[in-house]
Formats: structure tokens, C-alpha cells, sequence
């Protein structure tokens, strides 16, 4: 009932949402009527179904939308019962009411009185019980459509830990947080966005961790989303960032994993949730956070700190490897050792294009492959393999198109990209900039873009905190989970609250309960 | 009441460690003329007490209110008046941040003379210093934090690698040729001293115990100073003396392991440290013009001032007044009239004001 209410609160009652542009007006105590305004404002729609019946005599209608429902449910649960009882009562409402109250089974039923919510109701996937001569409906939560299967995330793939990742439906979602994380601090707060599409969004939250002035600057811009239609998180996810604040790297997380969601809420952030989308966007999310990892804290600390480091190093390298090898080879060749800088020198000299030009044709062919590889059929990948591994890595090499040298180096840069995925889209084009930059400008010009790049990241706040904090501001406490990561007894000795961080401009730190 | 950025101590001098730096690796015979670099450890001496000295002024005109920086006081005490002060301030700050463009065009030009288009590297520089400045204070002093992590790192790499080449017979007595060279040497560091300037706007902004971190940084600054000579004297003995910049052509020679080449790690603090020192100074004058003609202005500014100093690039390499002798003249007395003079008076404006509002208060 708790989902329900809440629904009801957020649909029905317009609770935290926008007041609605045109009302309907109220339903008709005349059941024909009624069912011609149904008809009339879905038109030639093909899902709407209409089931007339004649309980006791009295005109009734149960209204749903096609696929929406379980029809098993419904029949042996609510049609089944109502036609087979002896209904008490003289009027037409009375045996309404008799029916809500003493007949009907569904544990999710509410009564609607306005046209408004009654199509709310049935595009959730509630089936509407409407009887001649009530001007109200009752809504049964009866819903029945088929979803995805919880699985791992394929995004998200853990050594360890559970295999569980988010899926479709939003309730599918919560009931994961909430197995996960049985407190009465955890809420869910249900809004509606897009005019068209009226997405369910969901704040989740731990109340006492989280601040209230992250959580109310979350809600007014989830208010100020002006879109038909939501059909994928990443559309909400400009609207969550600060504003005016130009930077390749988001301030707005996302996870498919649910206990990736409970560890970052039991740290003051907030997630949202959005209806038919299985990824959870998480704020206020820092730079640090890139390289963390749930598998990090399944593993011993002495080899979590390893790889979090080897994290470290790939960033580096995915982004800068380039364009130091195009600007060192170009520019300062004497830095490095005479059998690599020889070997260059040969490849350069025996192909036909600049060492620049070079290195950004072979990353733009990996680019392209890479997107091919997405967005083609998976019985298809295997060709797209074979074509790059021969093509690029075999031909062009040997026909002296392509230096060997070049050709290391972007698969070097293409590895390291992937160990932390979550960046791969900076990097992608920051790695580009590097390249056009080293080629133009040699080590100097590479410093200079690369201290750019800091204080772009530096400049950068998500909700009031610091994006890079806790490196810069400095706090040596939250060392313990950013450059080493400490066994559990020392982390668990005091749980660090986003809003604490050193430079965070939030004024209810201390708001605990 | 406007929002002020708010900085850590830490962050601030972190910021003006770097900054100081700069010089500190650039320092050579194109700025110290003929004058013996090994008598320049007692002009660091020197200089280290004289820099407390000279912070004072500035300090004391904090403490007497902490949350007023310089300009503040000299368009609360000098009327109208002080908008000439403040901007003689702004014209110190574009100064400092020309001259250090000129360095870096000298430096790259002389010490390097790469294969690329020096003007192009400049402009890029520069447009870099302005987004800097853009991003305003706490987005530098944050980068500093990164910055200074590598800077002390690669001097205790660079020093590491230099101590094995040292040759105690190179450290000759000091004063062996008079005391000329310890005065020019003193001159010059003291000139190279803007970060006090800076400190005039700074310190009202940091949080923290601002006393003590001028100690540290102080230290900090002279004993890498001092570390710098004793290695670069000790590996080169009087050939650093012929250098243009000697502390690179010891960074070249160094060897640690099989690290090799150590200059190129020079090369990349020493551009970090240019680009902050360009971004800071060129946000200090921009906080200037805001404090006169106001925020609009200082995006203006921002802009404007980035494509004259493009269009002046191609030509800046060939400022001779901005090199050489004079303009550490030049900067000595006008950071002595920025620190010293401009202060005192206002502290004096202070006192007065402070007695007059007392009298009232009593009568």
C-alpha cells in the first residue's frame, strides 16, 4: 500500500510536482458517459480494452490498457470475484462500495474521481472499475507487462559481490536499494517528469546522512526539466550538472549496480532513479570517484590500493600517451633512448605521413571500429575483429602506411581507456586535443593544455563540494579511500559524509541526526 | 555584501611557492648580470630576513583588519583617491606577469630554441593564463595543490641526481671578489619578491593561521633557493656563471639511475609554475579593474588584455627593458613603493581614522 499511497500522493495528489497545464474535469456519474470520454480522448488508439459486464444488473465497465496487466490476476482475482458474490446494497453506489470494500482483492487499489487520474492509472498499468451511476473509479494494481530479467550488469562486472544490476521498471529498482539497505532512514521520493512522457523519477536518499541543501537544489532542478520526454537518464544528467560550468568531466555519476547506489547514499549523496532506464545517476559525485570501484573494497586493501593506482596510471596514460609521443618524437627526440628513438626514426622515415597526422588517423580508424562495434549485430563483431586486426594491424603496417611504433601506442592508449570506462568519453577527445597540441606545440605545449585540463577539473563544484576534493582541498583522513585503501577497520572508525569534505560550500554539514 | 573565494593557507602559499619558484629556475645571467652565483647564497641569507621585513607593512595593515585586503583599505581611506593606487597595483601585476612572459619567450628562445613557432607557444600561453584567471582564485589554488606536489618532488629528484656530480672543489670561499656580487644577487631576489604584493590581496581570502605559513613559505622559498646554488655551483663550479640558465644546464647534466635528460622534467614544472604565476597575476589586476570599474569590466579586461599581450608576443622576446639589470631596478623600487610605502600610509589613514571615530565614540 506504501508504493501505492505514495504514487498517489505524487500522481493524484501533485505532491512535489508541477501543477498541471489543463484538468480534465471530474468523471460522470453516468457510466456511457464516461466511456465515451475515454474513447474520445485515446481515439483510434488500438491498446485501450473495454470489458462490459452486468453485475446484478448494473452497467459496469473494467478499463485497462492492453499489455499493461496481468489478465490472469485480473480475472481470477477481481472479475471472478465480483461476478460470483452476493452484492449487498440498493443503490448503485452502495454496491460500489460494498465491491471496494468487502470483495475485491487486489492489495493496490485507490479510488480515482477525476479524469486526470484515472488516465494517470491506466498508463501505469492499473485496471479502472468503473459502475453506471458512481462518479468515481476504482483503480486495481493489477500490473502485469513483462520486464527484463534482474541480471548482472554487463557495464558493471564485479569479481565479487552480488550479480545483481538495475533493471527497467522503476518499484523493480527500489526494491533492490531497499533489500539491500533495511533502515526506515532510506526514502524514496516519486516526481513526474516530462510533459509527454511523464517519467516517474526517484529520489533515494538516507535521511540524517543526507543534506538538505543538496537535497532541496536537487529537487528544484529536476523541477526545472523542460523536456517532452524522458527516455534515457543521460537526459536529465545536463540539467543535474551546474550550470555555466563548461567541462568534459560530469559531476553527475551513474551506476546500473544497486549496492554501487547503497554505499554512495550511505555517504550523504543522492541517487535518482528513472522509470525504464536501468542506470542510477548519482549526485554530488567527485573526480576521485572515477577510480573507485566497488570490486576495490571486496578485495585486500594491499591489492586495492594496486590496482586503484594502476587506475591512476591508465587515466594518465590513456589521455597523454599520444601526444607525448607525437611532441617527444617531433620535438625532443634526445629525451629518449637511442634503440627506441631509432626505431621511430625508421617508421617515420619509410611512411608517408607526418608523425601527428599519423597518430591521429590510426586513432580515428579505432574510433570508428569501436563504434561500429557497438552498434552492429553481434554475430557481425567477429568480422569487425577480424577486418581491424588484419586490415590495421597486419596490412597497414606492412605496407609501410603505418608505423609499428604509432600503432603501439594507440592500442596502449585504447587499453588503458577501458580500466576506467566511466571516463572514456574526456578521454576520447582529450586524448585528440593532446595529439594536435604535441604535434604543434611539442612537451611545452602538452604541459600547458595538461594544466589547463587541472584547473578546468579544479574549477569544478557538484552541489557545493569540490570536484577534486579531497586532493585538492587537502584532507589527509579521506587519504585512507582516495590514494591507498584502507582495511575496513580503519574505515569504518568514521564514515566521511560528502558534505564534509574540506572546501565544501554546504551549510548544514553537521545537520546529523 | 559580494562573495569572497575562500582558500586554505595552505592553498594560498602553495600558490606563491610556485609562483616564487618560477624564478628560482629561471635565475641566470640574463637577469643577474655578471655577478658570481656562489655569493648569492649570502644574498639568500639576506634576503630571507629582509623579506620578513618587508612582509611586515602588509601584515600589520591585515591584522588591523582581517577581512579588508589592500584595495579595500585604499578605497575606504583614500576616497577617490585610492582608485590612482589601486591602479598603479594593477600596472605592478601586468608588469610581473609581462615579465614573465619575457622570461619564458627568452628562456625558450635562448636556452631551447626548439623547432616551433615561439609566438605560437606564447599566445598559447597566455590565452591558457587567462582562462586561469578566469577560473578565478579557487580553481588556481586548487591546481597549486597538484602542482606543488610535483614541484618538490622533481627538486628532490633533480637534487638526488645532481649530488653524486657535485665537486667540493668548485665551492671557492665566498666574497672572493668583493662584495659586489651579494648586493646585485640581493637586489634581485628581492625584486623577484611579488608574491608580498600578492599577499596584500591574498591573505584576507585564506583561512588559517597566516603568520605561520609566511614563516614556512619563507623558509621554504630561500632554502630551495640556497639548495639550488650549493648544486648548481657544486656540479658546474664557475662554468654556471656563463649560463643564460644555469639551473637547466644542471638539470640536463644530471643522471639518476637510468634516468637520463632530467631537463625535460625541469621544463614541466617550470611551464606549470609560469602558467600559474601568469594566471594569478593576471587575476590580481583583473580584481583591480573589477574594484574600480566592476565585474563586467573585469571579464572584459580578461579578454582584452590576453589579445593585446597575443599581438605583443611577437614582439615581447625583443623588450629589453624587460630584461636584464634595469628592470630589477625597476621592480626593487615599485615593489618597495607596492609593500612598504603604499602600506604604511594607509596604516597611518588607518590610525588616525581609528582615533577620530574613538573620539567621537567618547564624546
Amino acid at each position: 500500500m506504501g508504493y501505492i499511497k505514495h504514487f498517489m500522493d505524487v500522481y493524484i495528489h501533485g505532491k512535489n510536482q508541477k501543477p498541471q497545464p489543463k484538468s480534465r474535469g471530474f468523471l460522470s456519474k453516468s457510466l456511457s458517459e464516461n466511456i465515451e470520454f475515454f474513447k474520445r480522448e485515446f481515439g483510434k488508439t488500438a491498446d485501450l480494452s473495454i470489458k462490459y459486464l452486468n453485475i446484478q444488473d448494473v452497467p459496469s465497465a473494467f478499463i485497462t490498457i492492453g499489455g499493461m496487466v496481468d489478465k490472469n490476476t485480473l480475472t481470477n482475482s477481481v472479475i471472478f470475484p465480483i461476478v460470483q458474490a452476493k452484492i449487498e446494497g440498493s443503490t448503485n453506489k452502495e454496491k460500489y462500495e460494498y465491491i471496494r470494500d468487502n470483495i475485491v482483492a487486489a492489495c493496490d487499489q485507490l479510488q480515482v474521481s477525476n479524469y486526470d487520474d484515472a488516465f494517470n492509472m491506466i498508463m501505469s498499468g492499473f485496471a479502472l472499475f468503473a459502475m453506471d451511476g458512481c462518479d468515481c473509479m476504482l483503480s486495481l494494481g493489477v500490473q502485469g507487462f513483462s520486464f527484463r530479467s534482474i541480471s548482472e550488469p554487463s557495464s558493471e562486472v564485479m569479481q565479487r559481490g552480488s550479480r545483481e544490476g538495475f533493471v527497467e521498471p522503476l518499484m523493480i529498482n527500489m526494491t533492490l536499494i531497499r533489500r539491500r539497505l533495511k533502515s526506515t532512514d532510506l526514502k524514496f521520493e516519486l516526481t513526474q517528469i516530462g510533459s509527454v512522457s511523464k517519467t516517474s523519477v526517484c529520489l533515494c536518499y538516507l535521511d540524517g546522512k543526507v543534506s538538505k541543501e543538496i537535497l532541496s537544489k536537487v529537487r528544484e532542478k529536476l523541477s526545472q526539466v523542460n523536456l517532452e520526454s524522458i527516455m534515457e537518464s543521460g537526459y536529465i544528467i545536463p540539467y543535474l550538472e551546474d550550470q555555466g560550468d563548461f567541462s568534459l568531466f560530469s559531476g553527475v555519476g551513474m551506476t546500473e549496480r544497486p549496492d554501487t547506489v547503497c554505499g554512495k547514499i550511505s555517504e550523504g549523496r543522492i541517487a535518482v532513479l528513472i522509470d525504464g532506464t536501468p542506470n542510477a545517476l548519482i549526485v554530488p559525485y567527485l573526480f576521485v570517484e572515477y577510480f573507485q570501484h566497488l570490486d576495490d573494497y571486496a578485495m585486500h586493501p594491499y591489492f586495492a590500493t594496486f590496482t586503484r593506482w594502476l587506475k591512476y596510471a591508465a587515466f594518465l596514460l590513456s589521455t597523454l600517451l599520444p601526444g607525448l609521443y607525437v611532441g617527444i618524437s617531433t620535438f625532443n627526440p634526445e629525451i629518449l633512448p637511442g634503440p627506441i628513438l631509432s626505431k621511430i626514426a625508421l617508421a617515420v622515415g619509410t611512411t608517408p605521413f607526418s608523425l601527428m597526422l599519423e597518430t591521429i588517423l590510426i586513432h580515428l580508424i579505432y574510433e570508428i571500429m569501436r563504434e561500429a562495434g557497438l552498434r552492429i549485430p553481434r554475430p557481425l563483431g567477429h568480422a569487425v575483429s577480424i577486418v581491424g586486426a588484419l586490415v590495421i594491424g597486419e596490412t597497414a603496417v606492412s605496407s609501410g602506411l603505418i608505423g609499428g611504433p604509432t600503432l603501439m601506442v594507440v592500442a596502449l592508449t585504447a587499453i588503458s581507456s577501458y580500466v576506467i570506462p566511466n571516463l572514456y568519453e574526456p578521454i576520447s577527445i582529450l586524448k585528440f586535443a593532446f595529439i594536435v597540441v604535441g604535434g604543434l606545440l611539442g612537451i611545452w605545449g602538452i604541459m600547458i593544455l595538461f594544466t589547463v585540463v587541472l584547473v578546468n577539473i579544479c574549477s569544478k563544484n557538484s552541489y557545493g563540494v569540490p570536484f577534486t576534493s579531497p586532493l585538492a582541498p587537502f584532507n589527509i583522513f579521506a587519504m585512507r579511500d582516495v590514494l591507498v585503501r584502507s582495511g575496513w577497520s580503519f574505515l569504518a572508525k568514521k564514515r566521511i559524509r560528502v558534505q564534509d569534505l574540506p572546501g565544501s560550500e554546504v551549510r548544514d554539514k553537521n545537520d546529523r541526526r | 555584501m559580494e562573495k569572497r573565494p575562500c582558500i586554505s593557507v595552505g592553498q594560498m602559499f602553495a600558490m606563491l611557492f610556485v609562483s616564487r619558484m618560477v624564478v628560482t629556475m629561471t635565475y641566470g645571467t640574463l637577469l643577474i648580470g655578471d655577478s658570481d652565483i656562489w655569493d648569492h647564497l649570502i644574498s639568500a641569507g639576506i634576503s630571507f630576513i629582509l623579506t620578513f621585513l618587508l612582509v611586515l607593512p602588509i601584515y600589520k595593515l591585515f591584522k588591523m583588519d582581517n577581512k579588508m585586503n589592500v584595495f579595500d583599505n585604499l578605497r575606504d581611506l583614500m576616497g577617490k583617491y585610492g582608485y590612482i593606487f589601486i591602479l598603479i597595483y594593477v600596472v605592478y601585476y601586468l608588469v610581473v606577469t609581462l615579465h614573465t612572459l619575457t622570461i619564458f619567450d627568452n628562456f625558450i628562445s635562448n636556452a631551447i630554441n626548439p623547432p616551433i613557432s615561439i609566438s605560437l607557444l606564447s599566445i598559447f600561453l597566455l590565452l591558457s593564463s587567462c582562462y586561469g584567471a578566469y577560473k578565478g582564485l579557487e580553481a588556481l589554488s586548487r591546481t597549486s595543490t597538484f602542482i606543488i606536489v610535483a614541484t618538490v618532488c622533481s627538486l628532490i629528484f633533480l637534487s638526488i641526481s645532481l649530488f653524486s656530480s657535485i665537486e667540493t672543489i668548485n665551492f671557492k670561499p665566498l666574497m672572493y671578489n668583493g662584495y659586489e656580487s651579494v648586493a646585485e644577487g640581493t637586489l634581485y631576489m628581492i625584486s623577484q619578491s611579488s608574491c608580498i604584493v600578492a599577499m596584500g590581496l591574498l591573505l584576507p581570502m585564506a583561512c588559517g593561521s597566516k603568520l605561520r605559513g609566511i614563516i614556512i613559505w619563507n623558509i621554504g622559498v630561500y632554502l630551495s633557493f640556497a639548495l639550488v646554488i650549493m648544486l648548481v655551483v657544486g656540479t658546474m663550479g664557475d662554468f654556471a656563471d656563463t649560463q643564460l640558465f644555469p639551473v637547466y644546464t644542471a638539470a640536463s647534466i644530471g643522471k639518476f639511475g637510468s634516468f637520463r635528460h632530467l631537463d625535460s622534467l625541469y621544463l614541466g614544472i617550470w611551464i606549470c609554475g609560469i602558467f600559474l604565476k601568469t594566471s594569478l597575476f593576471l587575476l590580481l589586476a583583473s580584481e583591480g579593474v573589477k574594484k574600480i570599474w566592476g565585474e563586467k569590466i573585469r571579464r572584459r579586461f580578461i579578454l582584452g588584455f590576453s589579445v593585446i599581450l597575443s599581438i605583443s608576443t611577437f614582439f615581447i622576446g625583443n623588450f629589453s627593458l624587460l630584461r636584464g639589470t634595469f628592470i630589477t631596478e625597476f621592480l626593487f623600487f615599485f615593489l618597495i613603493f607596492n609593500v612598504v610605502i603604499i602600506p604604511l600610509v594607509l596604516i597611518f589613514l588607518k590610525k588616525r581614522k581609528l582615533s577620530k571615530e574613538e573620539k567621537i565614540f567618547e564624546s
